[in-house]
């Protein structure tokens, strides 16, 4: 399995803004890349240009030394899948029909007996097997992100590109999609992943790239990126990084909130105010 | 009762997975279907019994019967009292009501198709062939040519008003392609063409379009206006083979090839971007379907008038019962579409006897109730 993702030199802008300016990544089989960012530094648009939905004005993403626009779109289905920040569905299909969708570019004619066994195995593995008959717009958010992520996993792609995955997901939920991905990793899959929490960044990434403002500021082993310093040029937050208790990887503590150092005082009095409104909540005579 | 659909609703969406369950509704609206046309056949100002109907059916086409046929004014004259009204029957049978019967289910057929293939195509329960310009486009072509007084007759030196409804066909045929292509091509905007903004288009040519009918029914002498009344709601009197003929290949066109397209069009309820990443090319496939649409609903509104509500409701009516997986909607729209038009002017037809009802206003008349119906209780069903 030969899975090699190359951007070069993509610059994509809309009107005036220009959302990527200039960045080169390269992503290989068997590693993790977690791209990181604050809101609107082109994360969603980088990963974008990288499925081929948007294309560079100038630079070229190629697959496997091939540009992404000589593969068909057949043939890339089969190469990398892509999960959707928000995924909504128009009609009234069920969960187990939409994660049966993901085997789409491998069916030919009618589903297979593997098919369904594929699909029921990523439907256990994000642990949403028992809702595989319910209407899938009826499902919460957190589930509808692990109905999708199992449609992602059953259309068996060498290259996974994740856009914000875990951000709908409660905090056991957000480690089990990561530990899915070091399993794919380690299987050989290439993983893209824009995530929001650094600390989930830190345990699972092999590499970290960090944007702002459309350029790639940093990127290298999360030891080499997620210093105090580049978060606080980054995302504008004095941090503190410490070693995490158990694992071989920085643990990212904020300190500021704001702007500015809250002091023990301050959130002393915070917490004071928000027991006075329960008392009051609590006190308040029930009408009838 | 409205309990009780809802679960069987819930159960059969399960069901309808099977292909041997897909297989058996198909094979029970293809039973219906062929009950209906023979009710619809046998059943005119001429009751004739229905299993009679079957074998005079295979007789006159088989022409066991050598009928003369001339015109369809005297074939009552050939049946004297005491005689046997068999050569009449059969004269009926052939000329009148199978080319009529067969153009409704093909009408019928093309207006469901079509708006299921809409409705897929542009993620759109809303979607309908009226709403993309077709129809409108279509019945403007053929009030044009009734305003400008056009008639390929005038060419051929010949009075014969079949060339000037010909003529009118030819119109609304032309127009139905323009105005859709034009909705279209208003809707795309960097290389990219949105859906909204094609239904919104759409929205808008058909109020321009109604405008233009209700002006050109205002100037319009009385004979004019009877002819604009049919293209506006409907007919399918005066339907003779020539015309089943020409219908044919385009209804056939669409029932042959958006199957094959059933499980992409699944995939595009999760959204074009999603339907590319597997596999799926989203611009192509629109583009195909509303080509489809476009021809088969001008080519049927060309031949019998703007038949509104069809196309909407029919997708809704079959995903009700079987979910809505595509690789048996499609197919069970085409049979559904059939049977209700075929049933629809069955019942234009008889009754007000001796004048017709506008095919237009029964469709409206019942889908209309069918739709409301289904929207409260597929609100139940989810809960």
């Amino acid at each position: 399995m030969t899975n090699h993702l190359d951007a070069q030199h993509l610059r994509y802008q809309v009107g005036k803004a220009t959302l990527v300016r200039d960045i080169s990544l390269q992503v290989t089989g068997g590693e993790i890349l977690a791209i990181i960012g604050p809101n609107g530094a082109g994360k969603t648009t980088l990963l974008k240009l990288l499925a081929g939905d948007l294309h560079a004005q100038s630079g070229q993403v190629s697959l496997n030394n091939q540009p992404l626009h000589h593969h068909k779109p057949l043939e890339l289905a089969r190469q990398r899948a892509v999960m959707p920040q928000q995924a909504s569905v128009s009609l009234d299909f069920t969960t187990y029909e939409v994660a049966l969708m993901g085997r789409h570019p491998h069916i030919r004619g009618s589903e297979t007996r593997e098919d369904h066994r594929i699909v029921e195995e990523a439907l256990h593995r994000t642990e949403t097997l028992h809702l595989r008959e319910q209407m899938y717009a009826t499902l919460s958010g957190g589930e509808k992100a692990r109905v999708t992520l199992a449609r992602v996993l059953a259309q068996q792609t060498p290259i996974l590109l994740l856009d914000e995955p875990t951000s709908t997901l409660d905090l056991r939920h957000q480690h089990m999609t990561m530990q899915i991905m070091r399993e794919r990793a380690k299987t050989g899959v290439a993983v893209v992943a824009v995530l929001h929490d650094l600390n989930l960044a830190a345990m699972y990434a092999d590499r970290i790239g960090m944007i702002h403002n459309g350029q790639l500021e940093f990127i290298g082993t999360p030891e080499e990126v997620l210093t105090a310093d580049h978060i606080h040029t980054v995302f504008g937050l004095a941090v503190e990084v410490l070693a995490h208790p158990t694992h071989h990887c920085p643990l990212i503590v904020p300190l500021a909130t704001n702007g500015h150092s809250a002091t023990l005082s301050e959130i002393g009095a915070s917490a004071g105010r928000i027991l006075l409104a329960d008392q009051r909540v609590t006190s308040a005579p029930h009408p009838g | 009762m409205i309990g009780k659909l809802s679960v069987w609703q819930a159960s059969t969406q399960r069901y309808s997975r099977l292909p041997s369950v897909r297989i058996a509704l198909l094979l029970v609206l293809l039973v219906i279907l062929i009950f209906t046309s023979l009710s619809a056949v046998s059943t005119g100002a001429v009751n004739i019994k229905r299993d009679e109907v079957f074998k005079i059916s295979v007789d006159a086409i088989t022409d066991k019967l050598h009928i003369r046929y001339n015109s369809g004014l005297d074939y009552a004259a050939r049946c004297l009292p005491g005689q046997s009204c068999i050569q009449r029957d059969a004269a009926l049978i052939r000329e009148i009501r199978w080319p009529r019967v067969i153009m409704a289910g093909l009408v019928g057929a093309s207006l469901a198709i079509a708006g299921t293939a809409l409705q897929g195509a542009l993620r759109n329960p809303l979607a309908d062939p009226g709403l993309i310009g077709a129809s409108s486009g279509a019945a403007v072509g053929a009030v044009t040519a009734i305003l400008l007084g056009v008639n390929l007759g005038d060419l051929l030196n010949s009075d014969a008003p079949a060339l000037a409804r010909l003529t009118q066909s030819l119109f609304a045929f032309g127009a139905a392609l323009i105005t859709t292509f034009g909705v279209f091509r208003l809707a795309r905007w960097q290389g990219r063409t949105d859906s909204t903004a094609l239904l919104l288009i759409g929205l808008a040519i058909n109020t321009m379009a109604s405008a233009y009918i209700g002006l050109a029914t205002f100037i319009s002498d009385s004979r004019e206006v009877n002819d604009i009344i049919f293209w506006s709601l409907g007919s399918f009197a005066e339907i003779f083979w020539r015309d089943v003929y020409v219908v044919l290949p385009f209804t056939a066109l669409s029932v042959v090839i958006l199957p094959f397209l059933a499980r992409q069009l699944n995939l595009m309820t999760l959204g074009e971007s999603e339907a590319q990443h597997l596999g799926v090319n989203a611009e192509r496939l629109r583009l195909i379907c509303v080509g489809l649409a476009a021809m088969t609903v001008g080519v049927s509104v060309a031949f019998a008038g703007m038949i509104g509500f069809v196309g909407l409701v029919v997708p809704h009516l079959i995903r009700f019962f079987t979910g809505p997986d595509h690789r048996i909607v499609l197919p069970a729209s085409v049979l559904t579409g059939a049977i209700l038009m075929i049933a629809a002017d069955l019942w234009a037809r008889t009754v007000a006897v001796p004048t017709e009802v506008p095919i237009g206003i029964v469709t409206a008349l019942f889908g209309g109730p069918v739709f409301l119906l289904l929207i409260i209780l597929s609100r139940r069903g989810r809960g």
